[in-house]
């Protein structure tokens, strides 16, 4: 039975909705699809296989696919490769049970598709749906847009009365020295209340700052630090914010744990971690984790940037996972390191056309171990990476690696969410 | 606004981020410009790139102890007045050089107006020494 949502128009409807084809072979997903889309300005066409997909993308001006990744004659990677052929425009997104093993059994062709797990969340797949509407269809290597600069003007930097932030913030200064900065110090304190020595702390802090040539303002705000700190943010409209990692153990008097996973879920402002006990140093090498999205991708262009700033080298390094985690058990991964290293070979060749030195390396293994194993092997002065907060093999990858990262790595970490 | 410049310096180093916290505390009424930090490594790097009137630290740390970071601090630091904090006095008491090496020795948990007055009395002592003293 084919269900046709609606009698389209020939290609684009009047309104000018985007054009949403889901394709799952069982009619009640689908349906549950469309009355979860339907809701939303969109033009929905339903369909019961991936041929009929294909008709319909032939047919008709689509802008995405929502396909199912198990389905009879063609599995959804397929599908989405077959819809890139046909039309470049329209972009993909896999709905699966299985979202980690699409991975192993079907890799996708670079830049993968979105994945959303299947039952999914409405508001989740709503959002991840704008989202993939907004972003458009993948482009690859030399359509690659250039990257946006990384015009870092204002930085966030929380102090907390510790040491800590303030020799972390000394040794990235440099890192940072080349843009025309601006530097908030921002202090957030418990309660209102007579705090004289937190005053004479910032203008000592500011002072010294200025003797080097940098603009810095001190603010002192009171309430909860996280939710002040992002706060703040938002309104100073700040491009990056500085934190000192305090390691394993590591809590300053306010801070907890969780102030830079917190920044990062609740804010696109980039997070740059740094390490109080390095003090300042050279920075000569950047490692840019990639798993093959575009997601990971983002942060080449900041990697780029700082890159350039300071004559670094980059290591886009790829981690293939070797078994990851389905149901109850584990699936075994035959290693397809041969396979990710054309992909990351390209992203050197991008590099050194815009005139930065780059290598690219392959590893297997968990992620977060194999990143930290290499960074600390080749003494990375910075990892630069993205994280993604939502669903998709990101967060399987990137998600977890980024937080764990951030825990454990011995070097300072740029990371932006994607 | 100069009022609030060039204040002595107290560094409270603990591995317990609490204590530090009721330092600061303790601390943020007095004309001083309170800093912490939970590694006593961080403290002597502190040191050695910026000036330090007192430091008040815990004995017991992992890492470094106490009194260790007082010696450190006497050949990197000399001008540093140094106050140890100690929940077990005998430690420190046993050990009379380090004794010698301290300017004061406070049990934990402290009572805050003698704590307090002690640091007064360190700054005060201080203000009488020349400051760039050549001899002794």
């Amino acid at each position: 039975m084919i269900t046709t949502a609606k009698d389209s128009r020939r290609t684009r409807t009047s309104r000018g909705h985007p054009t949403i084809v889901c394709v799952d072979d069982e009619p009640l997903v689908s349906r549950a699809l469309y009355r979860l889309l339907s809701r939303e300005p969109y033009d929905v066409l339903l369909a019961e296989t991936p041929r009929q997909a294909l008709r319909y993308v032939k047919d008709y001006d689509v802008d995405l696919v929502i396909t199912d990744q198990r389905m009879p004659d063609m599995s959804g990677v397929e599908l989405l490769s077959e819809v890139r052929q046909v039309s470049p425009s329209t972009t993909g997104l896999i709905l699966t049970a299985y979202p980690e093993s699409v991975l192993v059994d079907d890799p996708p062709d670079p830049p993968a598709p979105p994945l959303f797990a299947k039952p999914w969340d409405d508001e989740t797949l709503r959002e991840g749906i704008r989202e993939v509407l907004k972003a458009g269809p993948p482009t690859k290597g030399e359509e690659r847009t250039p990257p946006p600069r990384l015009a870092v003007r204002t930085v966030l930097v929380p102090v907390d009365g510790s040491i800590e932030p303030e020799l972390a913030l000394g040794s990235v200064l440099p890192l940072l020295k080349s843009e025309s900065l601006r530097i908030i110090l921002l202090q957030v304190l418990p309660d209102l209340g007579l705090h004289r020595d937190v005053y004479a702390r910032l203008e000592r802090m500011r002072r010294n700052l200025s003797a080097e040539g940098i603009d810095a303002i001190a603010d002192v705000r009171w309430g909860d630090p996280t939710e002040q700190i992002l706060l703040h943010a938002r309104h100073a409209d700040a491009d990056l914010i500085v934190l000192s990692s305090h390691e394993r153990k590591g809590v300053a008097r306010f801070f907890h744990r969780s102030v830079a996973e917190r920044i990062l879920d609740e804010s696109d402002v980039p997070l740059l971690v740094g390490k109080p006990d390095l003090g300042v140093r050279t920075w000569k090498r950047m490692l840019v984790p990639l798993d093959g999205t575009r997601d990971a991708e983002a942060s080449l262009a900041d990697a780029l940037r700082l890159a350039k700033g300071c004559g670094a080298t980059i290591e886009v390094i790829g981690v293939t996972p070797i078994a990851v985690p389905v149901g109850y058990g584990y699936v075994p991964y035959s290693p397809r390191i041969q396979d990710r290293m054309p992909y990351l070979s390209e992203i050197v060749k991008y590099l050194e056309f815009e005139d930065v030195s780059a290598e690219a390396r392959c590893v297997e293994g968990d992620p977060a171990e194999e990143i930290l194993r290499h960074a600390r092997e080749s003494r990375a002065d910075l990892i630069c990476m993205t994280t993604k907060v939502r669903s998709g093999w990101t967060r399987f990858l990137f998600g977890g690696v980024a937080r764990e990262l951030l825990r454990r790595a011995s070097c300072p970490i740029f990371v932006r969410r994607a | 606004m100069n009022l609030e410049n060039d204040r002595p310096v107290v560094l409270c180093v603990d591995d317990d981020p609490m204590v530090l916290r009721s330092l600061h505390r303790l601390f943020r009424e007095e004309p001083v410009e309170v800093l912490s930090t939970l590694k006593p490594e961080l403290a002597l790097r502190w040191m050695g790139e910026h000036d330090v009137d007192v430091l008040l630290t815990d004995q017991r740390m992992p890492g470094m102890s106490g009194t260790s970071l007082v010696e450190e601090t006497r050949r990197r630091s000399p001008r540093t007045s140094c106050v140890l904090l100690t929940a077990y006095p005998q430690d420190v008491t046993a050990n009379t050089n380090a004794l010698q090496e301290t300017d004061g020795l406070v049990s934990k948990p402290w009572d805050g107006p003698m704590l307090k007055s002690t640091l007064r009395e360190i700054l005060r002592q201080r203000d009488f020494e020349p400051e760039e003293s050549s001899g002794e």
